[in-house]
């Protein structure tokens, strides 16, 4: 027994030499990797320590001690130690303290590493936006990118994936409400709006999209995250207002923007959505509603257009309007070059963010009824009062089916006093939205006219139907595509024709019409479709999830804290500069952590 | 007198409304040489429907005072003194501008601009 | 005695009259102290108005005074400091713990506008 103490004794002893020889000559070991560690994540106000195995217990907790630390726990491996630092003591100082501890072998900081927060959805390795790593999406050229080149979204999870207390309006062609990955983040519009938004293009309470943009920019936006179904949007919990203003062609007018806008600003919407826009005069009444919603402290996100232009050249709405609520968003691709469609503007356009191969949440299913007029060759259309005739045209180098009138169009002439009527029906029932699209050729001088009618119960278009558009005209020799929204006509027996029409004076050579590419491209409303498209309308959705977020984030936020933090918050890209206000694409995580200067600076002196 | 224009788009805006001819319509038969698609011709208001703001307080009948020589068809209330009206005629927004400096009650008119999703890349 | 003590006031007057650094001239206007009371609008970040945030004053040749949240709703928006006469160039920058690459780091805005503050 008294050998034992006796050597315990003396191995104490000897330590305490070893230390006290070990403070004149540190023993060199591995350093530690000093710039690793500064940019890496670590815990402040702690290290972890490997003591050498000769220190015992003792001595352990002595050197951590002698530093003034404490121990936090003893790691499983032998010799680790987790160590928490003294008050106001940084990291680096404790490493560089343990360095010079002969009892210590390495010491580092305490690394944080993450699961990196990546969600459930089946689809998500298609979101290159959100993380790209130069896969394969879409067929939008280049359809492969850059690793590295996306919104830096997965850290911003670790921190915040519930946004739904900041309600956004999608400004669109409607919401398809029911779809799989989008109803449990539709805005509650209790009893007064129980579809979860308006619809401004009928004047009535059901908001469901006949389109599907819109469906595709509210997934962006904010599809149902980490559900284990289809994508996920920026934020994974949302609260979506559908505000339906577009038409099923994706078109609508001053009048359903404007009170789309003003109802979002009045139902509490904090982030509106705009991906539309036109090229064209200055609308005061738009830009009174973007005021509006600034007096209500509304973020406003809109696209810059899709024309390869420069808004600052030629001025594209609602994006040059300059209220300090609106941001304006152009398309980057998938190597973070300026997409070749998308607009700039050095000083219209204020960011960019991925526009294309977007895969999002879609209305339902699309489908295309081709017609080519003929079988084996003859007309197959129903004809009365003669003209009109089946035949093939080159166009381009290809060979065209076409609709003429005359038959030798665009050679010759039609004869006067004609009433020549072509058309077929269709069965379109079970369709929510059909659109008639064909492409023509036309030369009609005034006092003829050609017509284009549908009827909705079959037979004759041009005995009790409706038209929808006729009268003369010319496509200057070029062929020129025409679309026409034929929901109406959604039933069994839909009847779609043209008629020409011609008065006692002779036409001149060259007058008539060709039609070719004829379809009804239709829509049906499910569950759970998903459509990858390009488009400035996919990148501004990005940067309103992100207003979204930052909104959540910090309640307090007013727009012009999350305008800054958005503009400044972003990362330089070569291809935005001098393109745009800021020369940044968005980025979510840096754009969280951003903190506006403050301001009211102000000094009492007594 | 209806006419059609190269890349229209419109579906039911134009089947509501009435097409005025205008010249840019009418095709000569020794018209010059094709002209490049033109996609400006597209619709960038839609035809015969204006918004008029009125002034706080004025009547909805100044709407007609004013414009009925062309045919009201419809005055939609929008609210806050603004109304969409569909004209039968269309004398364009110039000709409605220079009659509203006749009518104090009316604060301002313009059309009734068309606007289009971005979306599906690069479309026609 | 008389006259000792009259030479010794005119003695002293002429001394006062004097001033500071020889050769005639005014005397130096009085260096003083002032509390001076700096004071800013409050930011909306949460993390500058939760643990970890807060405010750093720049003084121009002064230390850095910092401003930590403490508890309640918000983190000061507020210092008093003292400062002797002169001219100073005053900006605050907030600041909270969450970084640019998710960690807790730290984060720092880019200065206010600048005050001028003139202590007389």
């Amino acid at each position: 027994m008294k050998t034992l103490i006796q050597s315990k004794f003396i191995a104490a002893l000897v330590g305490a030499a070893l230390m006290l020889y070990a403070q004149v000559s540190a023993a060199p070991f591995a350093q530690p990797n000093w710039a690793a560690a500064a940019t890496s994540q670590y815990v402040p106000g702690e290290v972890l320590v490997k003591f050498k195995p000769a220190a015992v217990a003792l001595v352990r907790t002595a050197s951590v001690a002698a530093l003034g630390h404490t121990i936090l726990a003893h790691l499983e491996q032998p010799g680790w130690t987790h160590v928490k630092l003294a008050a106001g003591q940084s990291v680096t100082e404790a490493l560089v303290a343990y360095q010079n501890d002969p009892n210590v072998e390495y010491a580092q900081p305490n690394y944080i590493y993450h699961t990196a927060a990546v969600p459930s959805d089946p689809q998500y390795a298609q979101l290159w936006a959100f993380k790209n790593t130069g896969q394969t999406v879409g067929t939008f050229p280049p359809n492969i990118g850059t690793a590295g080149d996306d919104m830096n979204i997965e850290r911003a999870w670790d921190h915040i994936t519930d946004c739904s207390s900041v309600v956004v309006a999608v400004v669109d062609s409607g919401v398809n409400y029911t779809q799989e990955d989008l109803a449990a983040n539709m805005w509650n519009g209790g009893s007064s709006f129980p579809n979860h938004g308006k619809d401004f293009v009928d004047n009535d309470l059901d908001p469901m999209d006949l389109n599907g943009h819109g469906t595709h920019v509210a997934g962006i936006i904010g599809a149902a995250g980490n559900n284990a179904k289809g994508t996920t949007g920026v934020c994974w919990m949302a609260s979506i207002m559908a505000v339906r203003v577009l038409n099923a062609m994706g078109s609508g007018t001053t009048a359903n923007i404007t009170q789309g806008i003003n109802f979002a600003v009045t139902y509490g919407a904090k982030v509106i959505n705009m991906s539309l826009g036109s090229g064209g005069a200055f609308d005061q009444i738009f830009s009174d509603a973007i005021t509006t919603a600034r007096n209500s402290d509304v973020v406003v996100v809109v696209s810059a257009g899709n024309s390869t232009s420069d808004n600052d050249v030629t001025a594209h709405y609602p994006c040059n309007f300059t209220q300090l609520n609106l941001v304006c968003v152009a398309a980057l691709d998938q190597n973070y070059a300026l997409a070749s469609f998308s607009n700039w503007g050095a000083t219209s356009v204020d960011v960019g963010a991925p526009g294309t191969n977007i895969l999002s949440t879609w209305a339902g299913a699309e489908g295309t009824i081709a017609d080519n007029f003929n079988t084996t060759g003859v007309l197959n259309w129903t004809t009365s009062g003669g003209g009109w005739t089946y035949g093939q045209r080159t166009v381009s180098g290809t060979l065209f089916d076409f609709l003429l009138d005359p038959g030798t169009f665009p050679s010759g002439a039609y004869v006067n006093n004609a009433d020549n009527r072509v058309y077929k029906t269709f069965n379109l029932s079970g369709f929510n939205a059909a659109t008639l699209n064909f492409r023509m050729q036309l030369a009609i001088p005034l006092g003829d006219s050609l017509n284009l009618n549908y009827r909705n119960s079959g037979g004759d278009p041009f005995a009790g139907g409706i038209q929808l558009n006729g009268g003369s005209g010319s496509t200057g020799g070029f062929i020129a595509p025409f679309s026409f929204d034929l929901s109406p006509c959604i039933s069994v027996a839909c009847s779609v024709g043209f008629q020409l029409v011609s008065d006692a004076t002779s036409a001149p050579a060259g007058s008539g019409a060709g039609i070719l590419r004829f379809s009804i491209d239709t829509l049906t409303i499910n569950t759970s479709s998903y459509n990858t498209i390009s488009g400035t309308s996919m990148a501004t959705p990005e940067v309103a999830g992100l207003a979204m977020m930052l909104r959540a984030y910090n309640p307090q936020y007013t727009y012009a804290d999350t305008v800054g933090a958005i503009k400044n918050g972003g990362r330089s890209v070569a291809a935005l500069a001098g393109k745009t206000t800021t020369g940044k694409a968005v980025d979510v995580m840096s754009s969280l952590a951003y903190i506006n200067p403050p301001t009211g600076l102000m000094a009492t002196v007594q | 007198m209806r006419c059609w224009r190269r890349g229209q788009r419109i579906g039911l805006v134009m089947a509501a409304a009435g097409l005025v001819a205008g010249s840019a319509c009418s095709q000569t038969p020794s018209d010059p040489a094709p002209k490049p698609m033109d996609l400006s011709s597209r619709q960038t208001r839609v035809p015969g429907e204006y918004l008029v703001t009125l002034v706080a307080g004025a009547d909805v009948k100044a709407i007609a005072d004013l414009y009925g020589r062309y045919g009201i068809k419809g005055t939609q209330d929008l609210g806050r003194n603004l109304f969409l009206v569909r004209l039968t005629e269309d004398p364009g927004p110039a000709k409605l501008e220079e009659l509203r400096g006749q009518n104090a009650q009316i604060k301002a008119v313009q059309p009734n601009f068309v606007y289009r999703g971005n979306g599906r890349g690069n479309i026609q | 005695m008389k006259i000792r003590l009259a030479a010794v006031v005119l003695i002293a007057l002429a001394l006062a009259g004097c001033g500071g650094g020889g050769g005639g001239g005014s005397s130096p206007p009085p260096v003083t102290n002032h509390t001076v009371t700096l004071a800013w609008a409050p930011n909306h970040e949460k993390g500058v108005n939760s643990a970890g945030g807060g405010y750093q004053v720049a003084i121009s040749g002064q230390p850095t005074i910092n401003v930590p949240y403490v508890s309640g709703l918000t983190a000061p928006t507020s210092t008093v400091t003292t400062l002797s006469t002169g001219t100073y160039t005053v900006t605050v920058r907030a600041y909270a713990a969450l970084d640019a690459q998710g960690g807790s780091a730290g984060s720092l805005s880019a200065p206010s506008q600048s005050l001028i503050v003139n202590v007389p």
